[in-house]
């Protein structure tokens, strides 16, 4: 008996979604399928076995999707939907082949060439900065372990010198608005640097064809998941997708209910992302009361700057970025 | 004491037997020099760096009272033979402390963010 | 308290299936959230089928090792939690064993956020040491407070202190403060920012294979290992009618286990930053007063 095919039949799928701009729609089927048959969302690549690429084919994208792939450990298959219809059976379709044991002991492992995981343009950015980092730099003369270099220093804001490195948040990241990439320069987990950039595609088109609710609960939704509270979260995406089917639900109100009434989410939110006049906390109850706030994507550098990794995130998905940002 | 040595030996063949066990089912060889998750984009260092701890502050008033436990573990030993004066002297140590713990407080040390 | 050395070989399936169970239940609320059909424990097949990853140029031996260490020391952390009249070790120490083994997860998980050399696990594995600094010292004083009602450092005589009326009754603080300690040093819900879905799975974030299952299989040990100590130190140990000792010892230790995983979904996750201020300003002094007043009762017996 093959031990490792007989596991590979029962391993449940988990699966990263990848949305490209202007996907969300297709992004509301794949999620309901995850939820609906018992598999799992992937947090990253590397607990991941299916990729699932979700929204029409946009330029430049294709780079994202690879890195990803390539950090996939196996067993692993990837499929791109471009369609909600087609949700359902891509999916299905895509888990079988992650269990195929011959075709996943065929897919080994070549090994990552060494340059590739560095760009030539981050390389010259790289040196560039040794060039003005002064005297004595570690850069120019050591071997670089895997290819990358490593950490060069700033000015913190105490005035300390101290390493700084480059976390680029988005796109291929799980409750990130699709096609959003802020690219940020950290010291610690406190964001020194921000820079906007959205990719290329149509983001807006599809939000028309939808109900202004399904927006409002798969922003809450996405909120109460960075936040960390899954299980209103799912509840959340449940009431989404019979949103989508053109049906009110029942049961928004009482959820909404207990969403407004959890303290701890209060005392989380509170004094998130403050601007004018409102904060994280006022912007969701805000979706909860039916009204579609949202903030200009051009703010959210300000807003970034100085704030922890954690309490970006709750910003970034406070936002609703989509509404004005127009493409 | 033996039984402390047969349990960590226990739990060290466990999880040995573990290692083994995925080592003959699993689907291959692992995968090297995989780049980090950066949400899509290639790394531009690495990531391990001198850390800028911002609440490091608190480690200070923590290793006070973590001192502190060091006499205390001790003194619920003793403290029903010595009586009121131990009681005295231990919350009188301790007050000392959290008047410290009030100070840093003060100071804004608990809020980093 | 009886000491056997077989006890040992004993103790690490009791606490997997412990920690199996909690799992099991865990994910069948899971199930029931997303209104999907529960299948549990599938993930731990799929876990051993994986291919493992290293990315580049990652500490392998700080990595792999933290994970090791989180195991070894969660399990060792219930060498004196009797259960019943048997226990592995019966160590006059007892109650600073547990303390000094639960501490190992500091590292441990410190040392696998640091050693898979990618920026969210660096982040988180900080986050952790963050949330140490936090719930220890309210923790340290809720095991003292039991030690001190007990005049004993000795888990069994902590027990045997509770012949009459269990420390549970009259340090209700002590034991609110050791429960909420627990899930924290767990990095469990709702204190799981050290593994925060904001970080695409935190100090997680690099693991597959049989590398995430250890340390998913160290988190929930020390889990249990928590909940399994809260028994001897404030419900009575094994006492109870009808059924002999080591089963109420179980059946506590699964109602403390089941509340943790149950209570731990109805709340968002606590920012480590912003539980600071409430654990030192509130569930500090809270303690202090609460070991007060054990003292005086102490002394006045």
């Amino acid at each position: 008996m093959d031990l490792t095919a007989w596991l590979l039949r029962r391993t449940p799928p988990c699966v990263f979604v990848l949305t490209t701009p202007g996907g969300d729609l297709v992004r509301f089927a794949v999620e309901r399928v995850v939820r609906e048959r018992g598999w799992r969302a992937a947090d990253s690549p590397a607990e991941a076995n299916v990729l699932a690429v979700a929204g029409p084919r946009t330029p430049d994208f294709d780079q994202y999707v690879e890195r990803v792939w390539e950090s996939m450990p196996g067993p692993r298959a990837r499929t791109h939907i471009t369609e909600a219809s087609e949700a359902a059976n891509a999916l299905a379709e895509a888990a079988a082949r992650m269990r195929d044991v011959v075709r996943q002991k065929a897919d080994s492992p070549s090994p990552t060439p060494r340059r590739t995981a560095s760009s030539g343009s981050d390389m010259e950015h790289s040196a560039s900065c040794a060039d003005h980092s002064g005297h004595g730099h570690h850069m120019s003369d050591m071997e670089m372990p895997g290819g990358i270099p490593m950490a060069d220093r700033g000015e913190d804001r105490d005035g300390l010198r101290l390493d700084v490195l480059h976390v680029p948040l988005g796109p291929a990241l799980p409750h990130w608005p699709a096609g959003l990439v802020v690219h940020t320069t950290v010291q610690g987990d406190v964001i020194r640097a921000a820079r906007v950039e959205l990719l290329a595609g149509d983001r807006t088109s599809w939000r028309a064809a939808v109900p202004g609710l399904v927006h409002r609960l798969d922003h809450a939704a996405r909120l109460l998941a960075v936040a960390g509270w899954a299980d209103a979260a799912a509840t959340g995406r449940r009431l989404r997708d019979r949103a989508v089917d053109g049906a009110t639900p029942s049961g928004v109100d009482g959820w909404a209910r207990r969403v407004r009434r959890s303290r701890v989410l209060r005392w989380t939110l509170a004094g998130v992302g403050g601007h004018d006049g409102g904060d994280a906390l006022t912007r969701l109850h805000g979706w909860l009361a039916g009204h579609d706030a949202a903030v200009p994507v051009d703010v959210l550098p300000d807003l970034l700057v100085g704030t922890e990794l954690a309490a970006a995130r709750l910003t970034v998905a406070s936002l609703a970025e989509e509404v004005r940002a127009g493409g | 004491m033996t039984g402390i040595a047969t349990l960590l030996v226990a739990t060290t063949a466990l999880v040995a037997a573990l290692y083994g066990v995925a080592a003959l089912v699993r689907l291959g060889p692992a995968r090297i020099d995989v780049p980090p998750f950066l949400s899509g984009h290639a790394a531009q260092e690495h990531a391990v760096s001198r850390y800028h701890v911002r609440w490091y502050t608190i480690t200070m008033v923590f290793l006070a009272f973590d001192m502190e436990m060091v006499f205390m573990y001790p003194w619920t030993l003793v403290v029903a033979q010595i009586g009121m004066s131990a009681v005295v002297e231990m919350f009188l140590f301790l007050a000392v402390l959290f008047a410290g713990v009030w100070y840093a407080w003060r100071e804004g040390v608990f809020r980093w963010t | 308290m009886v000491e056997t050395w077989w006890g040992g070989l004993l103790l690490p399936p009791v606490l997997v299936a412990f920690a199996v169970a909690g799992a099991a239940f865990d994910s069948v609320l899971t199930a029931r959230a997303a209104g999907a059909p529960a299948r549990p424990l599938r993930s731990v097949v799929g876990l051993l089928a994986q291919r493992r990853r290293r990315t580049a140029a990652a500490d392998a031996l700080l990595w792999r090792g933290g994970a090791i260490a989180l195991v070894v020391a969660a399990v060792l952390a219930s060498a004196a939690t009797p259960l019943g009249h048997h226990v592995v070790g019966d160590l006059s120490v007892g109650v600073v064993w547990f303390n000094a083994m639960e501490v190992v997860a500091w590292a441990a998980v410190w040392l696998v956020g640091w050693g898979s050399n990618s920026a969210f696990p660096l982040v988180s594995g900080y986050r952790f040491v963050a949330q140490g600094l936090a719930y220890e010292l309210p923790h340290m004083f809720a095991l003292i407070t039991a030690a001190l009602g007990a005049g004993s450092l000795r888990v069994g005589d902590v027990v045997a202190a509770q012949r009459d009326v269990w420390f549970v009754v009259w340090m209700p603080v002590a034991f609110l403060v050791y429960l909420v300690s627990v899930p924290a040093m767990a990095f469990f819900r709702p204190f799981d920012q050290a593994a925060g879905a904001d970080a695409g799975g935190g100090v997680l974030a690099e693991l597959s294979g049989v590398d995430r299952l250890v340390f998913i299989a160290g988190r929930w040990l020390l889990l249990v290992s928590g909940a399994a100590m809260a028994v001897p130190l404030f419900l009575g140990g094994g006492s109870g009618p009808l059924l002999p000792g080591w089963a109420w010892s179980v059946v506590k230790t699964a109602a403390v286990l089941a509340l943790l995983v149950w209570a731990g979904r109805r709340f968002p996750t606590i920012r480590v930053d912003r539980f600071q201020e409430v654990a030192w300003l509130v569930l500090l002094p809270a303690t202090l007063v609460q070991a007060l007043f054990v003292s005086l009762v102490v002394v006045a017996r």
